[in-house]
């Protein structure tokens, strides 16, 4: 009885051994492979039109302003940045009703 | 046997306003422990909305910076900048309305601060709702700085135009 008892036991540890010696080679392949797709999927014109595209932003970006000129936008985006909007939501009146009770 | 039951009785009453002057003692140490409880809460509090408040003044100070050097440098390069010298003490009054009204918070939260242990609950309360109101300016000198900042000043400078000679 004890005999087949121990018997069940080394077969399940056994079993149990070899599903998981299975499942990791398999994610090793499937991972080698996604990765191999992923760089032979890549066209390469394409990326080579992404570079242009960031050659141009870059460009315009790097274009001199006309110091005759204000850069409306520019002065805009300073001005946003600071972020008005969001000072109000600061001074809530919860936290004072909190010490009320 | 009776004079024994007396003295027992007598005993036992005795103990009875020893038993009041423990409870009375322990309601006013429960007292005290709350309303330091109560102190600290507004320390803290104030010093939260202390430090929001000087963040937010820094932001300030630099948006009528930015807008000083811009109307500074539209008027040198010609352009019409009447509006937007409108438009900055405007925006200098508004921030100081904000500022009158966080000091005036900040003393009300003293206030209500100094009441918390005075043993006199409607007072406490009434103060503590006067802080949440002069809060409420506070909060609403913010909205009419942002919207004010929104509606009029961005207009001012997407509009601002070279003067024809």
């Amino acid at each position: 009885m004890e005999h087949e008892k121990n018997l069940k036991l080394n077969v399940l540890a056994i079993t149990t051994f070899i599903l998981g010696l299975i499942s990791v080679v398999s994610l090793i392949l499937v991972l080698k492979s996604k990765n191999i797709t992923g760089t032979l999927s890549m066209p390469q014109e394409e990326t080579m039109e992404e570079v242009q595209i960031q050659e141009t932003e870059e460009t315009i970006e790097e274009e001199p302003a006309d110091p005759t000129k204000i850069n409306i936008e520019a002065e805009i985006k300073k001005l946003d940045d600071l972020n008005l909007d969001q000072i109000e939501e600061n001074y809530n009146i919860e936290i004072l009703e909190q010490i009320g009770n | 046997m009776k004079s024994k039951i007396v003295a027992g009785t007598l005993a036992l009453l005795t103990l009875i306003p020893a038993g009041v002057v423990i409870a009375q003692e322990q309601e006013v140490e429960q007292t005290q422990n709350a309303c330091e409880t109560v102190e600290e809460a507004i320390d803290s509090t104030l010093t939260y909305f202390k430090s929001q408040y000087l963040d937010h003044n820094n932001t300030y100070q630099s948006l009528l910076l930015n807008l000083s050097t811009l109307n500074s440098k539209a008027e040198v390069l010609g352009y019409d900048t009447e509006e937007l010298t409108d438009n900055l003490i405007e925006l200098e009054t508004l921030i100081e309305s904000f500022t009158e009204n966080f000091d005036t918070f900040e003393q009300q939260m003293t206030r209500t601060r100094n009441l918390a242990c005075s043993q006199n609950e409607t007072l406490y309360i009434r103060q503590l709702d006067q802080a949440k109101d002069s809060l409420l300016e506070v909060r609403t000198s913010a909205e009419d700085i942002s919207a004010f900042f929104e509606d009029t000043v961005k207009e001012t400078v997407i509009n601002l135009e070279l003067i024809e000679e």
